[in-house]
């Protein structure tokens, strides 16, 4: 004959067992589980929650970095891609004096001896305060047109790895997020900076804002980079030769078309450029927020 | 007709596992429990120029949160000094300056701005929970970050206030502006 748990013993198991684990529930959550630990040692609990969480970027299920106002400082950089050469799996090649291309772990989509509107990357998403800047072109980012310059930064946050599902376009292999510089007091904030160099290098920035509140702030700032090529010849294709001195672009057939001297008067010149940019936030409440990022670069 | 025993027996093991799942959970979230213990060490670390007035060490809660709960569990027979602790729910108004403590829960962040404007000329303790509080009128604020509670004390809003803050407590957190 075959032995059968009647129904009623069932319940009370599962009332039982229920009955444990509320009394466990509640042992284990009562503060008095943490009544005799100092302040000290309840700030090192570890706390597995999903709710509340703080903006921190290193949580997320992929592999990020924060790059620090401080470490670009420590660094010396001059430039925002300068700045990312600081990241791990990032890889900045200078393609030409003052022309980047910037890519994550080594995946580009720029083909060799790509013209000039396909050379930029466009499988990397790149942001200025979480909004994407990119050339409406092609849709690849152009690092030498950005109108903020590293004055500007407060800290760049990269995160390697597919995230289109969270970012959407051109985040394929990662994001690359620029958080730019905010008065961190009330009242007047001034910064300016000047910067000399090698190759006849000038970086002038400056920025002026106000802060009413905490909720309330403004910020424009300007910056001015000039820098001459650190190497005078040219390689020109067609001829497949180092030129100091192209007088002449080529055609395909050999025959001179355009006055590069006419085209491009500043020819020893890798950088130069001016930005403009203005910076805002406000709190209307708890819960309607806005923030103005707007630049514009020559 | 009885279920056979061949199903019987897994189904108790499996309610069994998920019985234990639901205590483990239960122990891996504390973030109540250890809110309140944190906010009964400030009243070691802080000192209330009204402390010699007659009445009651009150706690005040803004906003519907567990933590109430547990605050209630901790120090309901507890003192400060020869104050009798009393935790109370409590609303922004004239109520809220009569607090020696007030912890605004994170549903009621909202009210933060109103709130410190009410008790800017009473030595009130203004605790919040989440980002960023700490500057915009909250004396400490309980972040939870890298699966830690940290604090973010604001000691010119603590001085504001007429409180004192101990150096010790300073050190543990972190001095926003």
């Amino acid at each position: 004959m075959k032995k059968i748990i009647p129904l009623r013993n069932f319940l009370l198991l599962l009332a039982g067992g229920l009955a444990i684990t509320h009394a466990a529930h509640a042992q284990n959550d009562t503060a008095t589980r943490f009544e005799n630990m100092s302040l000290k040692d309840l700030l090192n609990v570890k706390i597995v929650s999903a709710s509340r969480k703080s903006e921190a970027l290193l949580d997320a299920p992929l592999s990020a970095s924060v790059l620090t106002r401080a470490e670009i400082e420590h660094a010396g950089c001059t430039t925002i891609m300068e700045a990312l050469r600081l990241i791990p799996g990032m890889i900045v090649r200078e393609e030409t004096n003052g022309n980047y291309d910037i890519e994550l772990r080594g995946m580009d989509n720029v083909p060799p001896d790509a013209v000039f509107d396909i050379s930029a990357n466009t499988t990397t998403l790149v942001m200025i305060d979480n909004r994407p800047v990119y050339s409406y072109l092609r849709g690849g980012t152009f690092w030498e047109t950005l109108p903020i310059a590293l004055h500007d930064v407060e800290r760049i946050e990269v995160v390697r790895g597919p995230s289109a599902a969270l970012y959407g376009p051109n985040a394929v292999n990662g994001v690359i997020n620029i958080i730019t510089r905010q008065a961190n007091k009330d009242g007047l904030y001034l910064n300016a900076g000047m910067l000399q160099g090698s190759s006849l290098t000038y970086i002038n920035n400056a920025a002026v804002g106000y802060r009413f509140n905490p909720s309330w702030s403004v910020i424009a700032s300007g910056n001015y980079e000039s820098r001459d090529r650190t190497q005078q010849s040219y390689y020109e294709f067609q001829r497949n030769q180092y030129l100091t001195d192209p007088a002449w672009f080529v055609n395909y057939t050999g025959d001179t078309i355009r006055n590069v001297h006419q085209q491009y008067p500043d020819q020893p010149m890798a950088v130069n450029k001016y930005g403009a940019n203005i910076f805002a936030t406000g709190e209307l409440s708890a819960d309607v927020k806005f923030a103005l990022s707007t630049g514009l670069q020559h | 007709m009885h279920p056979p025993k061949f199903v019987l027996h897994p189904l108790l093991l499996l309610l069994s596992l998920l019985a234990t799942g639901i205590s483990t959970r239960a122990q891996t979230n504390p973030v109540n429990a250890i809110e309140a213990n944190i906010i009964y060490h400030f009243t070691k670390y802080i000192n209330w120029s009204n402390k010699d007035q007659p009445g009651d060490f009150v706690i005040g809660v803004i906003g519907n949160t567990p933590t109430y709960d547990e605050m209630v569990r901790l120090m309901t027979q507890r003192t400060v000094g020869p104050k009798r602790i009393m935790i109370k729910k409590t609303q922004p108004g004239p109520a809220a300056a009569n607090c020696q403590i007030l912890f605004i829960a994170d549903d009621a962040r909202g009210c933060l701005r109103e709130v410190a404007a009410e008790t800017a000329s009473s030595p009130t303790l203004i605790v919040c929970e989440g980002s960023g509080l700490a500057r915009k009128g909250a004396a400490i604020d309980l972040v939870l970050s890298d699966e830690h509670l940290k604090l973010e004390i604001n000691k010119g809003n603590i001085e504001h206030h007429k409180l004192q803050i101990a150096s010790e407590l300073l050190e543990l957190g972190t001095n926003v502006n």
